[in-house]
Order: C-alpha cells, then structure tokens, then sequence
C-alpha cells in the first residue's frame, strides 16, 4: 500500500525531502544545526532552535527518515476520521 | 468526529514547538556543562519529532506476527529457550534507532526527548491547554465557506422547492414568479461555474 488515506504523512515525507535537496542545493547547510558555544553563546542566534528541523544535511539520514516516516502511516490512518478506516478496509479487500 | 480530524497535524505541530525548545534548552544549559563540554553539537533534521511519531505508532499498533532467534542449540525441547525474539515491528524500530545513532551524540538526545514528548502527550500529562488546542483550519489548508455564499446555497434550494407548486397552480406561479427575485444572466453563469471553484 502507498499513501492512500495518509496525506500528513505524504506532505511531510515530500517536504523533508524537498526541503534537504534545495538545502544542499543552495548551499545553505551551515544554517541548520546548532554547535552550542559558538552559535549559542557567542553569537546569541537563538533562531536556529526553530529552524533545525526543518531539513537534514547527510543523504542517508534523509533516506532512512523517510523510510521511518513511511513506515508510520498506519498512525494516521488510526488517527483519521472514521470515513478514512471504513474506506481502508473495504480496500484491503479489494486488494 | 471533528477532533480527531486533525489530531496528527496538532500533534506534529505541538510536538515541533516542544521539540525546538527542549534539545537546545537542554544541551546547553544542563547536558553540555554536565559533560563538560563534550556534547556540544545538535545536528539539523527532525529526529525528535520521527521519534515522538515512533512512540504513538510503539503504543498504537500492535505487532503481526514474531519470531525467535535461538542464540544457543537447545538438545531437547523441554529446555528454557534462549534468544532474542523480535516482530515484524522491529525492523521499522531498528530503522528508526539507526537515524537516532547516525550524529552521535547530539541525534542521541534528539530521539530522546523526542520519545518523551510522544509519550507525554500519550499519557496527558501535558499542560491541559496545550492537549485541547486544535490546529487552526487555515493552516491544514480547510477553507469555511464565506457567510454570503451559505446564504447563496440556502436561497437557490429554496427557489428550487418553490418551483414545481408554482408550475401545478399555473396562472398564480406565473405571477409569483414575476414578484420573485430574478437572477440576472451574469449572476447565472456564475452560479453555474460556482461549484468547480
């Protein structure tokens, strides 16, 4: 099964992904993690706390999160409304 | 029905505003100096928040199947068995446990509290506020239907329940008709297109 009945996930999954290539694209990667003495304590930019998860900056661990992020659909579809379980079985039968 | 809409949303969306807060709060004010400066860097991505994700789908979904790995030859059958025994969830755990160790140890606190915070908000004992506060519709992308085109909706299925007693009593529809409102023809071609909007 793919993302049927799971667009959370499938937005978050597209989002990292996209977000990491144009990162690593634009050469923007140094904005996006946090080394506490310099960007903390001397530079005081707190804004990164909000802003490091939004992107990965190494290859695999954008594979191994979207695989991880597939992989948890199932909550969503647990979590959904109910017309989203109903249609769900009805095509694990069809299946 | 309309609560549990966009729980995941509301839960992504809690669990990112904790999760930015928490790890660099906690490196650099409690972690960093307890270690005396050997963990000094938070790597990028949202492993806090996969992990957070991981801890509902741990308490949520129950496992298909599991099997055993014997790490010893048991002689006879009767013997206390000896292994490992996994389930088919443990390769999405073994996955995820990965991500957590890729930027050792920075990832490590990440995954870390990013467990605590899914099972906080599992077992409420996040603040009350916080737990009720529902993602507001514009966010996800919901659109209310403006008060003028509810009352649109209300006049046309109105019209449309008048019509056919106006068309059995002849001569009187006719003049009702002629009092009522008309539509001019701009008014219904966009009435017209107004549903592929």
């Amino acid at each position: 099964m793919s993302f049927t009945n799971a667009p959370v996930t499938r937005s978050l999954v597209y989002g990292l992904i996209g977000m990491s290539i144009a990162v690593s694209l634009l050469d923007l990667k140094h904005y996006f993690y946090i080394v506490v003495d310099l960007h903390l304590w001397r530079f005081h930019q707190t804004w990164r706390a909000l802003v490091y998860q939004l992107c990965y900056t190494n290859s695999s661990e954008v594979l191994f999160a979207a695989m991880t992020l597939y992989n948890m659909r199932s909550v969503e579809r647990l979590w959904g409304p109910r017309k989203y379980a109903v249609s769900n079985i009805s095509f694990l039968y069809a299946d | 029905m309309l609560t549990f809409r966009y729980q995941l949303q509301t839960f992504i969306f809690v669990t990112f505003f904790l999760t930015s807060v928490l790890p660099p709060v906690l490196l650099a004010l409690v972690v960093r100096p307890l270690t005396f400066g050997l963990f000094n860097y938070l790597p990028a991505g949202p492993t806090p928040i996969i992990f957070a994700i991981l801890a509902q789908f741990h308490a949520m979904i129950p496992h298909i199947y599991k099997y055993r790995i014997a790490t010893s030859v048991s002689p006879s059958p009767n013997d206390r068995f000896e292994g490992l025994t996994f389930s088919d969830k443990s390769y999405r755990y073994l996955l995820a446990l990965q991500l957590a160790l890729f930027q050792w140890p920075g990832s490590v606190l990440g995954a870390l509290i990013g467990w605590i915070v899914g099972y906080a908000w599992r077992m409420e004992v996040l603040p009350r506020s916080l737990m009720r506060w529902r993602i507001p519709g514009w966010v996800v992308g919901i659109r209310t239907p403006r008060r003028s085109r509810e009352f649109e909706g209300l006049r046309r299925r109105l019209e449309d329940e008048g019509m056919p007693t106006a068309a059995a009593t002849g001569v009187q529809g006719q003049a009702d008709s002629g009092n009522g409102r008309r539509r001019t023809m701009g008014q219904q071609v966009m009435d017209q297109f107004q549903g592929a909007f």
